[in-house]
């Protein structure tokens, strides 16, 4: 059930990051309601994942994988620049900040660390994303693959539904 | 529950602590020079700047700011990228699914190329490692 859960969060995190880089396509009140949206999903998914978090951070100089090394700082990062693009689209935004009676900034340097953050979340989503294939195929093959297949299976038929349908 | 919202509120202050980093740093000159943007080409960038020869703003502005014939040879933002980021856009169905395609391409090349490399390298250290010494009798 919990990583049914996972994969869920995390296919729709995925969806919405790509959606909301993309304003063109949504439009900036989707953009920037989705990407509020988001903030809260990846809430859940570090709530889902606070054990390994926990567990690595409190052994990270000690004996812990050198992957699992690799991943917590990939996620660090991705925990930087999610702030970084969050923060500066928040305080930029045209849509969230007005809604609650604020006026945005307009500032070149939050647009520019808005667009520079929002590329480095891609590129560390990619390598976290990589960085966990293994699971990514597990779960894939789990509950996408095998229950697929299983759909499309011919189911044997019984002993006697066969002597059945035999002719004499 | 109570773990929850405790492990919710460490997140929350966490992002917070992290913000108010990135705000601090993006504030001062130091942070606002590593993002091109400060000292005096920002203020230039900012005022526009003295228009060169072609009539373009001297510094900066020549890279994301063009002139559109339909408002009279108006400077307006230039429709990259970071313009599009910042809100100069509007919603158009075909360019927004190229960009979406853009978007996935790029994350699938990262993780492909990741993944790869990651096996390559497990592959190539598996072919030229040194053999175990065979146990003396």
């Amino acid at each position: 059930m919990k990583v049914k859960t996972n994969l869920l969060i995390d296919l729709g995190v995925c969806i919405a990051l790509l959606l909301a880089l993309e304003p063109a396509l949504t439009g900036i009140p989707i953009h920037e309601w989705l990407s509020v949206a988001l903030t809260g999903t990846l809430v859940i998914h570090l709530l889902l994942h606070w054990n390994w978090i926990a567990g690595v951070l409190t052994r990270f100089f000690r004996r812990v994988l050198q992957v699992s090394r690799l991943q917590f700082v990939v996620d660090v990062l991705l925990f930087i620049a999610f702030n970084a693009v969050m923060l500066s689209g928040f305080l930029i935004s045209r849509e969230v900040l007005p809604f609650f009676g604020l006026r945005p900034l307009e500032s070149r340097v939050m647009s520019g660390l808005h667009s520079l953050s929002a590329d480095a979340t891609l590129l560390l989503t990619g390598i976290h994303f990589a960085l966990n294939w293994s699971w990514v195929v597990g779960v894939t093959k789990r509950f996408v693959l095998t229950p697929l297949s299983n759909l499309f299976k011919r189911k044997p038929q019984p002993a006697s539904a066969a002597a059945q349908v035999q002719p004499e | 529950m109570i773990k929850t919202m405790y492990r919710t509120l460490m997140i929350l202050l966490a992002a917070g602590l992290v913000s108010g980093a990135i705000y601090w740093f993006s504030t001062t000159s130091a942070g606002q020079a590593a993002f091109g943007m400060g000292g005096e080409h920002g203020m230039r960038f900012a005022r526009g700047g003295a228009p060169d020869a072609s009539g373009l703003p001297a510094t900066g502005g020549r890279q994301n700011f063009r002139r559109r014939p339909e408002s009279g040879g108006e400077l307006q933002p230039f429709g990259g990228e970071r313009a599009e980021r910042s809100g100069h856009t509007q919603v158009d169905l075909a360019r927004g699914l190229a960009g979406l395609g853009d978007e996935l391409v790029k994350l699938a090349v990262i993780t492909l190329v990741i993944v790869l490399g990651r096996k390559l390298v497990s592959a190539l250290m598996r072919k030229f490692r040194r053999p175990a010494p065979l146990p003396t009798p």
